[in-house]
């Protein structure tokens, strides 16, 4: 028992770490290409900022407002952030080193992943706010569609490893990254990423002009702090499944070692670069309107996400290459 | 250890809720608490009527939702079903494609041209559209102040 | 448009402008099914592709004589 709580906070205390850090890179990163210098005061080199901000979020007022259904209002940031977090039981880190070695690791992180929702769609509705509803409907609408195209890459990608197991997808890309075949593929699974982490150029929920913050406008101090803990866990998941997917995992290029201290640095070089994408395209990207992001995800990547699960599992079959 | 992870985890959330609560001042005014609506009094309740396309994408997600659930365990049993259960795999592809060919021609995901918004043709001459900015200037619907 | 309905090609090169996303889904997605009908003949006349023999996955095996794989005994000298 004492052996599985050490575990699960080997997890969770550097996860909240590095989201801390994320956060700093994210404006420093931003800074830097908007020719500022972003946070600099607190710490060296800025480098306690993300700390500063949650210690001031804990002992801010958390502020309920008074036509909310309180419990609802309180219970979705808590469904977001645990949910958010539960999904890295699955990911391994290097090999062997996955909390729950699971070989339908890819079907639990993508059930953890669709509940997500939930915690935006009871966020939007208990506020009682007009800004949070539309939100919420928003961010709903947006997530769900996005999941079809995301569930069609992962079913390609799991159609060609032939398992539904983290390991055994990082070990079928020793010969080659599934990048180098899936090429146009990867593109797409690009695109959905931004979108189902409501990250720019797709973060209709809470453009800022428009609808403030989106399904969190209410929320405040440390329930506000959990949404926004809640969403970086989520794209960094979705960094780490990308390298998982498209770019090895775990794997050093060229076999050139195989410690598994090695291993979990080199996941997570390939995580922070994937990461370092999701802030370029951020500060590069202007926003779409919500007609294109719908759109987009119904008319263009679903009928391509389609169209490439029959080329490829049509291929498997003709070239007799399907795996068992 | 997954089940431990799965429940530990909330636990571990509530926890870090409890700190707060316990920590964090809480004196909350009339003002504090009413309804966020950009410093204006709020003038109803926030559950009204709102567009029915956000229901019918809901909708058709879970069509589509289940018929990608079919495909998991096509995938992984590519080599055990051969061809016989390949070919039943790509009718039932087939079919799935003829539904969202009528979904996609019912129009039901093109926002802009839902009933609750006025049909604007694709492109207008450059005139009539600007004619149209300059009666939509002149004469706004904004609700009279009486 | 009524008129390009003659003309198949010229179709399908309005369409590709006008609708990209659906004509290139089309396009890949026809092009898996007839790959499975063209390619394993061609694999097997001109370069000499033998598909090898299925798993079998029924209860009742097979009945042929088991030819058990030869070639990989170990080596008489253990030394080397």
């Amino acid at each position: 028992m004492l052996f599985f709580l050490l575990e699960s906070f080997i997890i969770l205390l550097p996860l909240l770490g590095s989201i801390a850090f994320m956060t700093l890179a994210e404006r420093k990163v931003m800074a830097s290409m908007q020719r500022r210098v972003g946070p600099n005061v607190v710490g060296f080199y800025g480098t306690l900022q993300p700390f500063a901000d949650g210690l001031k979020l804990l002992l801010k007022e958390a502020v309920i407002p008074s036509h909310a259904n309180k419990v609802i209002f309180l219970v979705s940031p808590f469904i977001t952030l645990s949910l958010a977090l539960m999904g890295w039981a699955a990911i391994p880190f290097a090999k062997g080193t996955a909390l729950a070695d699971l070989s339908l690791g890819v079907l639990f992180l993508m059930a953890v992943s669709s509940l997500g929702v939930y915690g935006v769609l009871l966020a939007g509705w208990s506020a009682n706010s007009k800004y949070a509803f539309l939100g919420s409907l928003r961010s709903s609408a947006q997530l769900v569609s996005y999941e079809l195209p995301l569930a069609m890459v992962i079913l390609i990608i799991v159609s060609i490893t032939g398992s539904l197991s983290f390991l055994q997808i990082v070990e079928f890309q020793q010969g080659v990254w599934l990048i180098i075949p899936l090429l146009p593929l990867s593109l797409v699974w690009f695109i959905i990423i931004l979108a189902e982490t409501n990250r720019a150029p797709f973060d209709l929920p809470e453009s800022e002009s428009e609808l403030v913050a989106g399904f969190m406008v209410e929320h405040s101090a440390f329930p506000f702090a959990f949404f926004f803990l809640g969403e970086y866990a989520s794209i960094l998941i979705m960094s780490v499944l990308t390298s998982i997917f498209f770019f090895g995992g775990y794997l050093i290029p060229f076999g050139i070692s195989s410690s598994p201290f090695l291993q979990s640095f080199v996941l997570g070089l390939k995580s922070s670069l994937v990461f370092f994408f999701f802030i370029w395209v951020r500060a590069t990207l202007p926003r779409v309107r919500f007609d294109q992001l719908m759109v987009l995800c119904w008319c263009s990547l679903l009928p391509l996400g389609f169209a490439f699960f029959v080329l490829i599992i049509c291929t498997l079959v003709a070239f007799e290459a399907t795996s068992y | 250890m997954l089940l431990f992870f799965i429940l530990f985890v909330p636990l571990f959330v509530l926890i870090l809720l409890g700190v707060h609560m316990l920590v964090a001042t809480s004196n909350p005014d009339a003002a504090k608490v009413s309804p966020y609506e950009c410093g204006m009094n709020s003038v109803s309740d926030a559950r009204q009527k709102f567009q029915v396309s956000f229901f019918l994408v809901a909708l058709l997600f879970i069509v589509f939702d289940l018929e990608i659930l079919f495909l998991y365990p096509l995938t992984v049993s590519l080599y055990h079903i051969s061809l016989f259960g390949f070919w039943i795999a790509m009718v039932f592809i087939l079919i799935i494609t003829v539904g969202f060919i009528y979904e996609l021609a019912s129009n039901v995901l093109d926002y802009a041209k839902t009933p609750s918004s006025k049909i604007t043709p694709p492109n207008p001459p450059r005139a009539k559209l600007l004619a149209g900015i300059r009666n939509y200037s002149t004469s706004s619907s904004l609700p009279s102040s009486t | 448009m009524a008129s390009y309905i003659f003309r198949p090609f010229e179709f399908v090169r309005r369409m590709a402008v006008e609708k990209p996303s659906y004509t290139w889904a089309i396009g890949i997605g026809l092009i898996g099914p007839i790959g499975v009908v063209v390619i394993p003949p061609i694999r097997r006349k001109y370069f000499g592709y033998v598909p090898p023999e299925r798993i079998p996955t029924t209860y009742p095996i097979p009945k042929r004589p088991r030819n058990s794989p030869s070639g990989f005994e170990d080596p008489d000298d253990i030394s080397s």
